[in-house]
């Protein structure tokens, strides 16, 4: 066999065909690595890791604040009062009803003005954020609407707390409604801005 | 398969194919990620290492230490539990739901001490209904993640690693075996520059079983002349000396594998992967205390 | 060369070989001297290599072992031991294996071996100037690719010289079949300076950030391996086994089946399992483990039928080497599925699970291929017979016995380790302790490979060293048994076949100053071929 003297036998190949067995297999292969893949390959994202399996799964874990229950409360509160006009994001509608979303009244350091002008309405233009606006309907007064002070101050919580819209507000306690209306109880007519900008902001 | 043309096509689209899969794309999706940034607190993710740190990567790659230590941590699962911050005012209420939620409470006894952990080991969708059925009744609870998985029992890190954790890195040193333990978190897991200078002058000074070479071409050896130098090596308050008697005292090169080495932290949740949050330990300085025994980070 | 071929193919002779008009002898002397210098060097290579990782084997009994030297630390002993054999052996005996293969195949003399002998030299150059930048502490940190940015260009000149010329003989080949072996040879000639250049500039010139470096290296690491030096490895089974066996190939179809699937899922399969990538990266690579494994089963098949009832041949002397290499492959097809599959990886992730199966590949694959093609390929070239190469046998199982064991060891060590280290109660000290002792063990495989490369180098530095040194003389009288009292009875056989005394003047005109040795080549074709058709009536 080792002996060079004989001419080396060159390899050839016969045509024996392929094995119906590996072709099925292959096909079956294929077919389960697709199933694999779909349900492993966490959608082929960059930033799915293992053991997470897809992108949504990745933001769903995502730490969350604490689900503070007063807050949870405000939201209700505005979703059926203020979210008509204010609309559910914050943003008003232009011309019409200013922007609660990063509002320079809303976000102020003390609730006071706030406080007074959703217990009694405003009326007459307003100057928010620096842009002056002349809202041609008035704004009702909530505060015969919403007589529990604890869901008042929540919802003032919730509008100068949802960070979605930027706002990032110290919360409001029922104490500080109670103790403003008291001091409003008397008084029917809307605030103007001049007015408000006589009381503290604090 | 006589046609050399077709022949040499068919190779290259197989060449296209795998080139496409593993170099294109990761390339596209990953290789040109940048360091995040947080506007509010102004530090960068991953956190850029000092000078030194930097030389002493180098140092690391020359020497080859990836050839026995890995750079990364698996993470086998996660599982969430629910924590509460605050009972609020409605005593009754949350008593009531706390106590069909926890085994350990019963209804109307005093509440818990706040933090309050309940529910452990739950998957999110139930986390979440708890948290949901406390704040119904006015306490403020939250979902916290829990992350599992022997490389992170061991406490070489927090959560697993990912590729943005590298993205700081010329070279990025995985590694593929571990005859040494995973570094990934070494600088949390002990700071004491000190027992990393003697470790890598002789291994089992420190620890009895090591079998990693001693690496003492980065020191300098003299002889001590009456007091011995201030920087020279001691352990348990003792000086380290050589086989011949002299003093040790560590070279720039160990000085800048050090500072590397404590560099490797392992301690800040990410996007990709959550994790729970932890106090952190200051930034190891020369003279850093250290908590961990020496024993557990081998 | 190809007008003589024209003309030959006028005058309609035929040579001894079957259709072609250029003798076999002619072929294998074409490429003697380039290839002859690869397969020395190459041996030069797997001695240092396993010289180096027997040195850091020892360190696992003694861990101060030369501590003060820089130069030669644990990890860049590990690297250069890597890079030589990689680089230094397996690549070059592969390519000097390759050559000679594409020559028999195309049926075309190899032109201008001159400049192949001097990429040759370049290569050599490449390796050693890499191997010394990694001891001096430049070399890069992926398996594999642990070459300096500095070495790649030189690599890349000798192998354009290499391959270039080898090209040349197969877009003249004369065989009107493609048959397997060129396949998988022209796959992975394209295939190297293709992965070896797009590593090099994503790595190391232009480096991309972050993990992406990891994806390129796993990538670069895997096509190397299956591709490059697997494809080889595959060519020389392919030829080899329905040569020895002297029947052809069972099926060109589940060839060319296996060929496509290694093409497309081989060079990515199974390394990236388990490293810090997101998920569909390993996902997809443990996907084609499977589709690699299928591959391996056609390979093994066909291989088998085309055996056939002659399944005891393959424990023979000359298929010892072939047999062990088919094993191996197929135990790489096999185990890389398994490995890929989700219980067992996190079993064997970052353990000696790694090392022992790319020593299965490396080594029980590609090395032993190798070495069974040298040694069909030097009495060939050289026109010897094969019983006059030293001691094969006891090359074979010094081989096989490191292999073995080195594989077992570090396997078992590394599935116990991986056991121990999924544990958190078990300290990590424990989980080394228990690998040390598998450590310690795969030093009695690190000697047995050391010797058994020491014995190959001298196999092949006794034949090339009659060759260079002796001259002329050296050849003839290895013909014609002058000097065979040493070779004992072995030679003695070789002696009474006619053959090898005719074609001794042959070997005697063509050793003639290298240089010259291709024009005599053409211009005493005419006179040659008349002998060597002689020579084939005599026997």
């Amino acid at each position: 066999m080792s002996d060079s003297s004989k001419p080396d036998f060159e390899p050839t190949a016969s045509n024996a065909p392929v094995p119906v067995g590996f072709i099925v297999a292959f096909v079956v292969l294929f077919y389960l690595s697709t199933l694999y893949l779909d349900g492993n390959a966490g959608g082929f994202d960059a930033k799915v890791y293992e053991p997470f399996t897809s992108l949504d799964v990745v933001k769903a874990v995502q730490p969350k604040g604490n689900m503070d229950p007063r807050f949870e409360k405000g939201k209700a509160a505005y979703a059926i009062y203020c979210s008509a006009c204010h609309q559910s994001n914050g943003a008003g509608s232009p011309g019409q009803f200013p922007p609660l979303a990063g509002s320079d009244w809303v976000n102020a350091e003390g609730p006071n003005r706030i406080i007074r002008l959703v217990m009694n309405g405003l009326a007459g233009p307003i100057v928010v954020n620096g842009e002056n606006w002349a809202p041609p309907a008035q704004m009702p007064p909530w505060g015969p609407v919403i007589t529990d002070d604890e869901e008042f101050a929540c919802l003032m919580t919730y509008i100068r707390g949802e960070s979605e819209w930027g706002n990032s507000a110290s919360p409001v306690t029922a104490e500080q409604v109670e103790a403003v209306r008291a001091e409003v109880s008397s008084r029917v007519a809307p605030w103007t801005q001049e007015e408000l900008f006589q009381t503290p902001e604090q | 398969m006589n046609n050399g043309l077709l022949l040499f096509l068919g190779i290259l689209a197989a060449m296209m194919s795998s080139w496409f899969g593993f170099v294109h794309t990761p390339q596209v999706q990953f290789g040109n990620l940048l360091p995040e940034r947080d506007e509010i607190t102004g530090a960068t993710f991953p956190s850029p290492r000092s000078g030194s740190a930097n030389r002493g990567r180098a140092i690391y790659r020359e020497n080859g230490c990836a050839s026995c230590h890995t750079q990364q941590v698996r993470q086998e699962g996660y599982d969430f539990s629910v924590s509460v911050s605050d009972f609020g005012t409605n005593t009754v209420d949350v008593s009531s739901v706390l106590a069909g939620l926890s085994e350990s409470y019963t209804q109307g006894s005093p509440l818990p001490a706040v933090p309050y952990k309940l529910a452990e080991g739950v998957d999110l969708r139930e986390a979440e209904q708890t948290v949901k059925k406390l704040s119904n009744a006015g306490a403020a609870a939250r979902a916290l993640i829990s992350v599992s998985g022997s490389d992170i029992e061991r406490g070489w890190g927090i959560r697993r690693t990912v590729g943005s954790d590298y993205l700081l890195d010329a070279e990025v040193m995985l590694g593929s075996v571990r005859i040494g333990p995973d570094l990934a978190n070494l600088g949390n897991r002990n700071s004491d520059s000190n027992w990393h200078y003697v470790h890598l002058f002789q291994p089992r000074q420190v620890v009895e079983d090591s079998v990693m070479p001693s690496y003492a071409y980065l020191f300098d050896k003299r002889p001590v002349n009456g007091v011995p130098d201030a920087d020279a090596l001691r352990y348990d308050g003792e000086l380290v000396t050589d086989a011949e008697g002299r003093q040790v005292i560590p070279r720039n090169t160990a000085k800048d594998l050090v500072a590397y080495l404590l560099s490797l932290r392992l301690d800040e949740p990410v996007f990709e992967a959550p994790a729970p949050e932890q106090e952190k330990k200051a930034t190891p300085s020369e003279d850093a205390e250290t908590e961990a025994s020496p024993a557990s980070s081998e | 060369m190809s007008e003589s071929i024209n003309k030959g193919n006028e005058s309609g002779v035929s040579a001894p070989g079957g259709e072609f008009e250029i003798p076999v002898e002619e072929l294998d002397q074409s490429c003697r001297t380039p290839v002859l210098f690869m397969f020395y060097k190459a041996g030069g290579w797997l001695v240092l290599s396993a010289l180096f990782g027997l040195l850091n084997s020892v360190r696992f009994h003694a861990p101060d072992l030369l501590a003060h030297c820089p130069w030669l630390t644990y990890g860049r002993v590990e690297a250069f031991a890597s890079v030589a054999f990689v680089y230094g052996f397996a690549l070059q005996a592969a390519f000097g294996v390759a050559l000679w293969l594409v020559v028999r195949m195309s049926r075309t003399a190899l032109v201008k071996p001159g400049f192949i002998f001097v990429g040759a030299c370049f290569w050599n150059i490449g390796v050693a100037v890499g191997a010394v930048g990694i001891l001096a502490g430049d070399g890069a940190p992926h398996i594999l690719f642990e070459l300096p940015k500095y070495a790649v260009p030189i690599l890349l000149v000798a192998y354009a010289l290499m391959a270039g010329l080898g090209l040349v003989a197969f877009l003249k080949r004369q065989s009107k079949e493609l048959y397997v072996s060129q396949w998988f040879l022209f796959a992975a000639f394209l295939w190297f300076p293709w992965i070896l250049t797009a590593a090099t500039l994503l790595l190391q010139y232009f480096p991309v950030r972050g993990v992406a470096q990891v994806a390129i290296a796993g990538w670069y690491g895997t096509g190397l391996t299956m591709i490059v030096l697997g494809g080889i490895g595959l060519a020389i089974l392919f030829y080899l086994i329905p040569k020895l066996s002297e029947r052809p190939l069972h099926s060109r179809h589940m060839a060319l089946f296996a060929f496509w699937l290694l093409l497309f899922f081989g060079n990515s399969a199974g390394i990236l399992s388990g490293s810090t990538l997101p998920s569909w990266i390993s996902g997809l690579s443990a996907a084609m483990s499977f589709f690699v494994c299928l591959a391996a089963a056609l390979v093994g098949l066909n291989l088998y039928h085309t055996v056939g009832n002659r399944l005891s041949s393959l424990f023979e002397p000359e298929f010892r080497f072939v047999t062990v290499a088919t094993v191996s492959f197929l135990l790489l097809g096999l185990l890389g599925a398994v490995n890929a599959m989700s219980g067992v990886a996190e079993l064997t992730q970052f353990t000696l699970v790694l090392p022992a199966l790319q020593t299965l590949a490396l080594g029980g694959f590609i090395m032993m291929a190798l070495f069974a093609g040298i040694y069909h390929i030097l009495p060939r070239i050289l026109g010897i017979n094969e019983s006059q190469i030293g001691a094969v046998n006891l090359h074979f199982w010094l081989s096989l016995g490191g292999l073995a064991l080195t594989i077992g060891v570090l396997g078992l060590g590394g599935l116990l380790q991986g056991q121990t280290m999924i544990d958190p109660t078990i300290p990590f000290t424990a989980v080394t302790k228990s690998a040390l002792t598998f450590l310690r063990l795969e030093t009695v495989g690190s000697i047995l490979l050391l010797a058994g490369s020491v014995v190959f180098m001298v196999n092949v530095g006794k034949v090339a060293c009659r060759l260079v040194c002796c001259g002329p003389k050296g050849i003839l009288s290895g013909l014609t048994g002058a000097e065979n009292v040493e070779e004992g009875s072995e030679t003695a056989a070789s002696e009474s076949r006619p053959r090898t005394n005719a074609v001794a003047p042959k070997r005697a005109a063509n050793k003639a100053p290298k240089k010259s040795a291709k024009k005599t080549t053409k211009k005493a074709a005419a006179p040659k071929r008349k002998q060597a058709k002689k020579a084939a009536k005599k026997s």
